[in-house]
């Protein structure tokens, strides 16, 4: 939404075009070729439903036109859907965006031509106030695998509209030719434009031609691979995107002015320090530290608005008015945070940084909105601290996890921008601590179980449960329980502590029956090692893996379990203590016995974020030993 | 929620003071008595009030009272009206009475317009959402208006839902002499008031439990005819007559019918497999078009049509070659066809039924015998996955509108045999002496066992469906790797569906003191997922009747010997058998086991006894032999 916003922020020049568009020649309809007829299958993607034989798309600003033409190839039969063309457009104001010219045709098998002459739709997609999305749909006839199915359009919109450009190249179906191109509007020194792009091969960049015009074209482009712990797809994903921008487009230049007019912003909302000197005073400490804790816990305590679903509340002016009315938005009260500890007189600014959750930060991209979240820095003792008071509940001196680990730029008049990695975590930072304490009665294992949340796991627990009323938030905590352990568990939360704070750990206590544990081996009675772990499976089941493996954040697991066993059994034999090094993943376990009970500890540290892909088979490894090791069998005998 | 999103984007702002019209108002003034747990709103009051024209125009007013009690009941503060061509939407407005007295309106300009439905290609079916702002303690009230020409002469109302109703009403003014006949559903019968109208008071929320009868088949409805009786037949009469016309044979048709079935070992097969597999499944519904089909000759013509269409065209090509064939229309949810309420509206899908010599129905389970029309196969052509000669499994054990020159009869669709959905798994595995378990794997999977996994596999490529295989291992086997897989038949769905692979377990057996533990089954998990029977309202779902069987030989290193063998399991109960055995014969550890599910479904009272059949079934899916 917010590029949406900042093309239609730049919408003003003058001077309507006065030129139809036409398709380009490589976009004319072609007979198929005796090598298209005889493709079977793309042997960079065994088994694709389809192919995309080429596809050339052609933008041309001056003219308010994007012609667009697609040669895909149905190889199975379920490829065939890719015959229903939707094409979607924005009608209502300012793009007054329009689809014509639309023609379609399927290439049989022996090469006969099956002319589209169906009727085209035109649906509501979404239709809110003035803003109108619709699609153009159709359906190709006679089509089966081995079919070529052609079909161009051209989408226009509003003259003198700079519209913002987005080349999503990589597919869920093998590309071979693409051609793109793209000629900016002459803006006449007005305006400027740029590009950025994402996982182009080698060598391969748009280039400006003598036309003025920037082309790109690509071939054998593989399919997106859909991943588990993988970096957030607009990070992965084969793109080009063009910008106008009424400011400076060369980065280092960007970045300075763009940090001039945050500077600006920020300070005039922070405002001098004597606005809020009363109320820092009253929140005093004995240490600068303890001040920071006093005046955190503060604003810990004001209505965040950014987390209330249906709120009307007007932005306020500056950090005063935050501090008086004890309510903002988040960024809001970030800043009153940042006010407060400046009138107490400490070293603290708003840093300005780029959350990873839906696509990584560059330097080199001259956009601004990649930097939308704010956190504090303060500097004690010559150290930098970092805080995000304006996430609820988030502890002193932790920020969400989205904001840590990340680039971050400080703002200060006059000061050149630098990136620095900032909120740097650790996985004692985000800890899981189950402990559990249970009797073994017949094959049925029942006791109770402490959950210990600390940092980051107790923060995005309490966020996902945030504002929801009891039994809903029981309800997520007996879920999440309940998927630790084999079908059939009965659980029940007794006591819930550190819910609704920051400054506390989240834990959850709870009363558990688990059947489905115990098995038989002939006459003897055989236990998983790990409770917790005795359903789990290697997150990492495939062999072969296409994109780094990326963990939201470093993390520690760390379990004891109990089993009081029986008079009638005792334990075979104790098992050894494993161990697993795998450098930044660590794994232990340990069993013990003590009279007839029987104590388990287990840890797992991952002391990682991002893990190159050709890492990935000891990483599987790892994972398989560590499984392997959870459900290690604890053998029982009869005295 | 992307129309959520929306709403608050677009409209923040928006909001009007206003006050509360007197219906809300008086819905606000009744007392909210105590409401079970987890209730996070309860509709106040919930008034459909109908005007029906002598012509049959009717004037629909509807008008909704929520309160919002917790913060998940925000998901209840929306005001939604669907429309079409055919379907006029009047007026739309909402209010919002927050908890201090304030009062905010909406109106339909405010609202969010969308496509009522997103898996055609075009529909006229539109609907208005307006996202009313709430928080707890807030009443929302919502009101819209529609004029409409019925198709039929019946309104289908649904009073429960997800949260508790204190009062739902029905309410009908009727043209001079009308007369109407109600037919209550998963409700008892309660009496007409003056006008005529229904009022009920304290409807229960619908209990969400897991593995549930789908809605459709356990809400409270109340069905009234107006002005008419209307029978089933009647129903299928007006189908009939919308789509015998669409049947007509063209010259391309016909000689395609020729082209397919000459030669032919089974014509009618070849003409079914043509219009299950050739057509492409392509819905465009507008006004009359969401009921009548295209014509055959036009949807032969594209090669593609939605249900209807497809039922038609292969109605059309059947009669070509001089077979008898019906439609039959559905519901994809078990149980929505209320046999007591004839009305088109309880049907979302289209079969066929084809007439077929009784001694072709051998070996054919989607068979009914009709004592007029005789031997009926059921034929779904929209299910690309689904075997001739079977039913896809959201239609077994449901009901369907056979439809005929005459009108039309309810008829029960079958339900299958454990015998028809079949999977059988043979593994041939050596344990070394590292404990390393390596060999190859064959399953075969018939039916709707096959179906489920034709549906997923073809969806992926070559890669993914490895990637397929590795995954459904790893839930068995925690150093698992799968290589050499193979698919064969994976485009046809009367072919068995046989999946090979070769699998490599490191640390399969494991080592306990002086003891080697070596669990028998390997793979696969045959029983489903228990729930709690105490309290519990629905019925049980289960995945319907199969039959599996394993066949597991593990050849054990001979410098180890044999100490203890699982015990042998046998496990019956009135929907559940099963039985394993290990032996130790020759240095091979062998399993064998047999697992057949008998229904779809399980009352309240047998739940007890699945459960136990299903921790029987897991207990010795996790046992051992012992060697030494």
């Amino acid at each position: 939404m917010s590029r949406l916003i900042l093309a239609l922020s730049l919408c003003v020049l003058a001077g309507a075009n006065a030129f139809a568009a036409g398709f380009a020649k490589d976009q004319a309809f072609r007979p198929a070729t005796a090598e298209e007829i005889a493709l079977k299958d793309v042997s960079y993607a065994p088994g694709a439903p389809a192919v995309i034989l080429d596809w050339i798309q052609v933008d041309e600003d001056p003219l308010s036109v994007a012609s667009e033409y697609y040669r895909i190839k149905i190889l199975t039969e379920e490829g065939r859907k890719y015959a229903d063309v939707e094409v979607t457009y924005f009608s209502g104001f300012p793009f007054n965006g329009r689809v014509t010219d639309i023609e379609a045709r399927t290439i049989q098998p022996d090469g006969r031509i099956v002319p589209f002459n169906g009727k085209i739709y035109d649906k509501v997609v979404l239709k809110a106030g003035g803003m109108r999305l619709r699609a153009k749909t159709f359906s190709l006839a006679e089509v089966q695998p081995g079919s070529i199915l052609e079909y161009r359009y051209q989408r226009r919109w509003a003259d003198n509209l700079l519209r913002n450009t987005y080349w999503v190249i990589q597919r869920d179906i093998p590309v071979l030719h693409v051609r793109m191109s793209k000629e900016p509007y002459n803006t006449f020194g007005q305006y400027q434009s740029f590009f950025t792009y994402n996982n182009l091969p080698p060598g391969k960049v748009p280039t400006l031609t003598p036309r003025k015009t920037y082309d790109l074209e690509l071939t054998n482009v593989p399919v997106f691979a859909n991943e588990d712990f993988a970096p957030p797809e607009d990070s992965l994903k084969t793109s080009v995107n063009f910008y106008y921008s009424s400011g400076q487009v060369e980065p280092s230049k960007f970045w300075r002015a763009q940090s001039a007019s945050w500077n600006k912003s920020i300070e005039g909302f922070l405002g001098k320090p004597d606005a809020l000197r009363v109320q820092a005073q009253a929140l005093a400490g004995k240490t600068p530290m303890e001040t920071l804790q006093n005046i955190y816990a503060k604003v810990q305590t004001f209505r965040n608005l950014s987390f209330e679903d249906e709120t009307q509340a007007d932005d306020k002016k500056n950090a005063a008015a935050v501090v008086a009315q004890s309510e903002g938005y988040r960024v809001e009260l970030t800043r009153a945070f940042v006010a407060l500890a400046r009138a107490a007189g400490l070293d603290a600014n708003v840093l300005f940084v780029a959350p990873r959750d839906r696509y990584f930060f560059s330097p080199n991209i001259a956009n601004a909105d990649q930097m939308d979240g704010e956190i504090a820095e303060v500097t004690v003792d010559g150290k930098a601290h970092y805080f995000d008071p304006g996430t609820p509940t988030a502890p002193f001196g932790l920020v969400s996890w989205e904001k840590s680990n990340v680039p971050g730029l400080r703002v200060a008049k006059g000061a050149q921008p630098v990136f620095n990695t900032v909120a740097e975590q650790k996985p004692d930072q985000a800890v899981t601590r189950r402990g559990a304490d249970l009797r073994l009665n017949g094959d049925v294992l029942e006791g109770s179980v402490t959950a210990t949340f600390i940092g980051q796991e107790a923060l995005q627990r309490r966020l996902r449960i945030w504002g929801e009323d009891e039994a809903t938030r029981t309800k997520s905590l007996e879920d999440e329980a309940r998927r630790w352990f084999p079908d059939g568990a009965s659980v029940k939360l007794t006591q819930v502590t550190g819910a609704a704070t920051y400054a506390e750990p989240l834990v959850v206590k709870l009363d558990v029956t688990l059947p489905g544990l115990v098995s038989e081996a002939g006459s003897r009675t055989v236990l998983p090692v790990s409770v917790f772990e005795a359903n789990a499976r290697n997150p990492f089941s495939s062999a072969t893996r296409t994109h780094p493996i990326y963990y939201p954040y470093p993390h520690r697991e760390e379990d004891e379990v109990k089993v009081t066993l029986p008079e009638s059994l005792s334990l075979a034999a104790v098992p050894p203590p494993a161990l697993l090094n795998g450098g930044v993943l660590q794994y232990k376990n340990e069993v013990k016995q003590s009279g007839n009970a029987v104590t388990f500890t287990r840890s797992l540290t991952v002391d990682a974020m991002l893990i190159d892909q050709q890492y990935y088979k000891p990483l599987r490894n790892f994972y398989s030993s560590m499984v392997a090791a959870d459900q290690k069998p604890l053998v029982l005998v009869s005295k | 929620m992307i129309a959520r999103v929306f709403a608050v984007l677009v409209f923040a702002g928006a909001l009007q003071a206003a006050s509360a019209p007197d219906w809300v108002r008086a819905a606000m003034a009744v007392p909210v008595p105590a409401q079970p747990p987890r209730t996070s709103a309860v509709v106040l009051s919930d008034t459909t009030s109908l005007t029906i024209a002598p012509s049959g125009e009717r004037k629909t007013v509807r008008r909704r009272v929520v309160k919002i009690l917790a913060p998940a009941g925000r998901d209840y503060a929306y005001g939604v009206a669907m429309f079409d061509d055919r379907t006029k939407l009047r007026t739309l407005r909402a209010w919002s009475i927050e908890p201090s007295g304030e009062v905010h309106k909406l109106k339909e300009r405010d609202a969010i317009e969308a496509s009522a439905s997103t898996f055609e290609v075009f529909t006229d079916a539109k609907l208005k959402y307006l996202d009313i702002p709430s928080e707890v303690g807030s009443v929302v009230a919502t009101e819209y208006e529609t004029r409409e020409q019925p198709y039929e002469p019946a309104t289908l109302w649904q009073f429960q839902e997800g949260i508790p109703v204190l009062r739902a009403r029905l309410e009908a003014r009727l043209p001079e002499g009308w007369r109407y006949t109600p037919t209550w559903m998963n409700h008892a019968a309660v009496e007409p008031l003056a006008g005529p109208a229904w009022e009920l008071t304290d409807i229960p929320a619908i209990a969400v439990e897991p593995r549930m009868p789908g809605a459709g088949a356990i809400v409270g409805r109340l069905g009234v005819q107006w002005n008419a009786s209307r029978s089933w037949s009647d129903v299928g009469a007006w189908y009939y007559g919308l789509a015998a016309s669409r049947m007509a044979a063209t010259p391309p048709l016909q000689a395609k019918a020729r082209e397919l079935t000459g030669g032919a070992a089974d014509p009618v097969r070849a003409l079914a497999r043509f219009a299950q597999r050739d057509i492409r499944y392509v819905a465009i519904e507008i006004g009359i078009g969401g009921y009548q089909p295209h014509p055959a000759g036009e949807v032969l013509a594209n090669r593609f049509g939605d249900c209807k269409d497809k039922a038609t065209l292969l109605q059309a090509m059947l009669k070509e070659l001089g077979v008898e064939s019906h439609a039959v229309l559905v519901h994809t949810t078990r149980g929505a066809v209320d046999p007591s309420f004839p009305t088109v509206h309880t049907f979302n899908h289209v079969i066929s039924a084809i007439r077929i010599p009784r001694e072709k129905a051998k070996g054919l389970d989607a068979v009914v015998e009709h004592p007029k029309l005789g031997t009926l196969l059921l034929f779904d052509p929209t299910s690309t996955v689904t075997p001739f000669g079977q039913l896809p499994p959201y239609l077994q054990a449901s009901r369907g509108l056979l439809v005929t020159p005459q009108g039309g009869e309810l008829i029960e669709l079958p339900a299958h045999a454990p015998e028809a959905s079949a999977l059988r798994r043979k593994a041939k595995l050596q344990l070394d002496a590292n404990g390393v378990l390596r060999g190859t794997v064959e399953e075969v999977r018939t039916g709707a066992v096959a179906s489920s996994w034709r549906g997923q596999l073809q969806a992926l490529n070559a890669a993914d469906r490895t990637k397929f295989v590795e995954s459904a291992l790893a839930s068995h086997l925690a150093h698992q790797t799968a290589s050499d897989v193979t698919i064969e038949n994976l485009d046809d769905p009367e072919a068995d569906l046989v999946v090979r692979y070769a699998v490599s377990a490191a640390g399969y057996a494991k080592r306990v003191a002086d003891m080697i533990l070596v669990r028998p089954r390997v793979l696969g998990a045959k029983g489903e997922s228990t729930v709690p029977a105490a309290g519990r309202q629905h019925a049980y779902v289960t995945e319907g009747p199969s039959l599996q069987t394993d066949d597991v030989e593990i050849a054990i290193p001979a410098v180890v010997k044999l100490d203890e063998l699982p015990k042998p399991v046998t496990v019956t109960t009135p929907h559940v058998q099963y039985t394993s055995n290990s032996t130790f014969e020759q240095g091979v550890l062998r399993y064998t086991r047999k697992y057949a599910m008998k229904t779809w479904s399980v009352e309240r009272d047998g739940i007890a006894s699945l459960n136990e059949a299903f921790a029987k079934i897991a207990a010795d899916e996790r046992a051992s032999a012992v060697f030494k």
